[in-house]
């Protein structure tokens, strides 16, 4: 994991220095690579072109134009969504409860995967109990518990962050428990010389050491958090953009349904850049990965 | 300074396939107090598996291990040890890095900072106190490591082939580095290598280990500081001949050589 | 022991364990959703009671009447619900897989033909990976309408989405080293696609290949519970609504045997594929007290 170009060593007996390297992130990286807004706005292009163009019928893919206009004038309160019982507050309101949804269940998946992921790295037994538990888990669809969950909590939250809360928890285990265990041994015989007793062992070194591969499985974690917690929705949810688009989808309110997708898909996309430049400051300490191109 | 004890010493593995491998074989060694030992051997003799006991990272299978009579129960930063691999944590600075052992004995924030920073000086890394150890070349992780350990005042040094990874010239500077520091209050060192020209310029005595056991244990007389002239006296010449001997290089040595 | 046998054994027992757990909440738990219909149904119920109803989903056929048209409820008629409920679901999950495989994969190495072209999709690829697939569904459902077609065709746009982003990482991940050692050679464009890019790009596309058979189970599942009229989905969702917990609990474990199944031969199949890569031998080494 110590791959990268390194400073040279300096002169022989004045102090040795070397520049800091500013790290350097392959294009890709990068959520505003110009040319991948080009990209994106061309795609935008070709939808528009597909309706404008009557290509396809407006009832099938309406404009980018009118989802747009019916984010903006549904967005804060909407006297149409009030008619569907989907609240006051417009698609914020439904928004903000997916959203809640979501954080809530990441969460606490991360504290119970993060856990469990360490402790199976370090005890054996706790392993051979855990992993076929987990791995299983990670395999199977784990969509089929969703009905399961509508049945035992009813038409409630909680049907939705408990099924949030079993996917995310299989995935952190996972990252959680690869990081520890492949984190080279010498740091943590480092710290044992040192004096650093267990408590400190796990803040300072594992914890520490294991952030960057971690904070990748919570970012995969959430990436798909969106998508289920809709659908939860969709089965059956008090509110929420799900429960917006099974309204409107029964009436073939196919802008409306447009509208609620942009406006999940881009809360969605907000979030993954800022939790990826949050993560990144958290472990700027990381050699940067190998960029490849060609 | 301390002595360090070892009594019978045995260290018995078993590996993934079953079998039982005895990679120390009751050793019995005494290292008085400011000595300054190198073990070296040929790979798989058990010198690093023996420097890990005086560690305290693995208990021996039996025998008795002691600094000072004091029985040796786990890792502690009194026998600090420079790890061959990367061992500075990549994710502290390096000063937090080389603070860290004081840290973790409570020492208080401005007094630690002090210790590390002037141990960062005397290395000749006072510049790049803040940087993260990515910034940092091989030579320079080393040293970070070197001041870290001597940060912690042990008074045993325990040094894993340290200097292995690096090139011919960060590792000649880093010899200089190490004597010097040591010259401060002479701890006792027990450096494990299998570069022998590195046991003539560190030791006062070199110990050969092979198979488990110690095949010889001889005292290293040059004067210090030692340079490369010491290196091309007959005594030491006739030192270095019986160490090649034990490691198989002897082809390496004329059939006339001077009996030790 | 064996690290691998004791993990087998292992899993084993928790499969046993979580079972048994199972039985005992059965007793436990006694609630009802509807009269002489358990919440936590035990083993003899779902083996037999539970068993037995699901011959009302059984259409008529094979000289075994209907539930619903006066039919007695038989085992015949249950195992005929089974499979052809089972051949619906496997069906739309298989042709959505081959399809969006096809497709995504063709895309994902036409466009990183040249680097230009991953750039341009690079931004869009972002985007696609925390889209939410599954809130579309009402939309496919709509457009292509809510049994085969639609499901299919969802699963299809799915599973293509994880080959296309799948398949232009991994040739992005592919070491120039390669690439130019090749050129040194002499080899055209053609040539280092077939002789270099497709072969090493292979691992990396066996984590696709497993990532989109989970996803294709999750989304064949998801189209079913959300409007199909057949499938095993279907099944699920149509009892949940009468509080018919015992006869989700049984499909639902034919649907993770099935998923469990599939998953198990990939995996087995991919490994041949990616034969040639190195592994690391790892040599755990113990201390034991003589």
């Amino acid at each position: 994991m110590m791959v990268g170009a390194r400073a040279e060593d300096g002169m022989e007996q004045a102090p040795v220095v070397a520049p800091p390297q500013k790290p350097v992130w392959g294009a890709p990286r990068l959520p505003f690579d110009p040319l991948g807004v080009v990209g994106l706005l061309a795609l935008m292009a070709l939808w528009w072109a597909l309706s404008a163009f009557r290509i396809v019928t407006p009832l099938s893919l309406p404009p980018p134009g009118a989802v747009a206009e019916a984010i903006a004038s549904n967005f804060f309160a909407s006297p149409y969504l009030a008619n569907y019982h989907l609240g006051d507050g417009g698609l914020a309101s439904n928004l903000e409860y997916s959203i809640v949804n979501v954080v809530v269940a990441l969460f606490i998946a991360c504290a119970l995967g993060i856990v469990a992921g360490f402790a199976s790295a370090r005890f054996d037994l706790f392993r051979a109990l855990a992993d076929p538990l987990m791995l299983t888990a990670g395999t199977i669809p784990i969509l089929v518990t969703a009905p399961f969950f509508l049945v035992w909590f009813g038409v409630s939250r909680s049907a939705q962050v408990a099924l949030l809360i079993l996917y995310d928890v299989t995935i952190v285990y996972l990252f959680a428990q690869r990081a520890a265990t492949n984190l080279d041994s010498t740091y943590i015989a480092a710290g044992r010389t040192l004096g650093a007793g267990p408590v400190r062992l796990i803040f300072d070194v594992y914890l520490k050491g294991a952030l960057p591969e971690v904070f990748g499985g919570i970012r995969i974690a959430l990436a798909g958090a969106w998508g289920l917690e809709a659908f939860s929705e969709l089965l059956g949810a008090p509110k929420g953009i799900g429960r917006v688009i099974q309204g409107m989808a029964a009436d073939m309110d196919t802008q409306m349904i447009f509208a609620a997708v942009a406006a999940l898909s881009i809360v969605a996309f907000v979030f993954d850049v800022a939790v990826d430049a949050a993560f990144g400051f958290l472990t700027r300490w990381r050699r940067p990965p190998r960029a490849f191109g060609g | 300074m301390a002595e360090v004890q070892l009594r019978n010493v045995r260290q018995v593995f078993r590996r993934s396939g079953g079998a039982l491998v005895e990679a120390v074989s009751d050793v019995s060694l005494t290292i008085r107090a400011h000595e300054f030992v190198c073990v070296i051997g040929p790979s798989g003799c058990g010198k690093t598996t023996l420097l890990q006991l005086v560690a305290g990272l693995i208990p021996a299978t039996s025998g008795q291990m002691s600094v000072d009579d004091a029985a040796i129960v786990g890792p502690s930063p009194e026998r600090g040890l420079v790890f061959q691999r990367d061992s500075v944590f990549p994710w502290m600075r390096a000063i937090d890095n080389v603070s860290y052992g004081l840290k973790c004995r409570g020492v208080d924030k401005a007094k630690r900072l002090e210790i590390a920073r002037s141990y960062l000086r005397r290395v000749g890394l006072g510049d790049v106190e803040t940087s993260w150890p990515r910034e940092l070349s091989g030579g320079m992780l080393k040293r970070v490591a070197v001041a870290t350990v001597f940060a912690n005042s042990p008074r045993v040094l325990l040094m894993d082939e340290p200097f292995g990874a690096l090139d011919y010239v960060t590792k000649l500077q880093l010899h200089q580095v190490l004597l010097d520091l040591w010259g401060q209050h002479r701890q006792t060192v027990l450096f494990v290598t299998h570069d022998v020209d590195e046991a003539m310029l560190l030791a006062d005595r070199i110990i050969v280990m092979k198979g488990g056991r110690i095949v010889d244990d001889r005292s290293i007389g040059l004067a210090r500081p030692r340079t490369v002239e010491s290196l091309a006296m007959p005594e030491a010449i006739a030192h270095k001949e019986v160490l090649l001997k034990h490691l198989g290089l002897g082809a390496l040595v004329q059939q006339q050589a001077a009996s030790p | 022991m064996k690290l691998a046998t004791t993990h087998r054994l292992a899993g084993c027992a928790v499969t046993a364990g979580l079972a048994a757990l199972w039985q005992i909440a059965s007793i436990l738990i006694p609630y009802e959703s509807a009269p002489g219909e358990p919440m936590v149904p035990g083993w003899q119920i779902v083996a037999t009671h539970t068993f037995l109803a699901l011959s009302d989903y059984w259409a008529g056929g094979f000289g075994v009447a209907a539930v619903a048209q006066g039919g007695a409820r038989t085992y015949a008629g249950a195992a005929l619900a089974v499979l052809s409920n089972s051949w619906d679901t496997s069906l739309r999950l298989f042709t959505g897989l081959l399809l969006g495989g096809a497709v995504g994969l063709t895309c994902g190495l036409a466009v990183s033909w040249s680097i230009w072209s991953r750039r341009f999709v690079a931004l869009p690829a972002q985007i696609l990976r925390t889209f939410p697939m599954m809130a579309l569904i009402p939309m496919f459902q709509l457009w292509f309408g809510a049994t085969f077609l639609g499901t299919t065709l969802f699963v299809a746009f799915a599973v293509g989405s994880i080959f296309f982003t799948g398949a232009v990482n991994a040739v992005g991940n592919i070491p120039d080293i390669y690439v130019d050692y090749a050129r040194t050679q002499g080899a055209n464009r053609i040539q280092i696609y077939r002789s270099v890019i497709l072969p090493a790009m292979f691992p990396e596309l066996r984590s696709s290949i497993l990532l989109s058979l989970g996803m294709a189970w999750t989304a064949v599942i998801a189209a079913e519970f959300l409007g199909a009229q057949t499938g095993l989905g279907q099944i699920i969702v149509s009892s949940q609504y009468f509080g018919y917990v015992d006869r989700m609990f049984l499909v639902a474990l034919f649907l993770l045997l099935y998923a469990a199944i599939t998953y198990a031969l990939f995996e087995r199949a991919s490994r041949r594929l990616t034969e040639w890569m190195p592994r690391e031998a790892a040599t755990r080494e113990r201390l034991v007290a003589p």
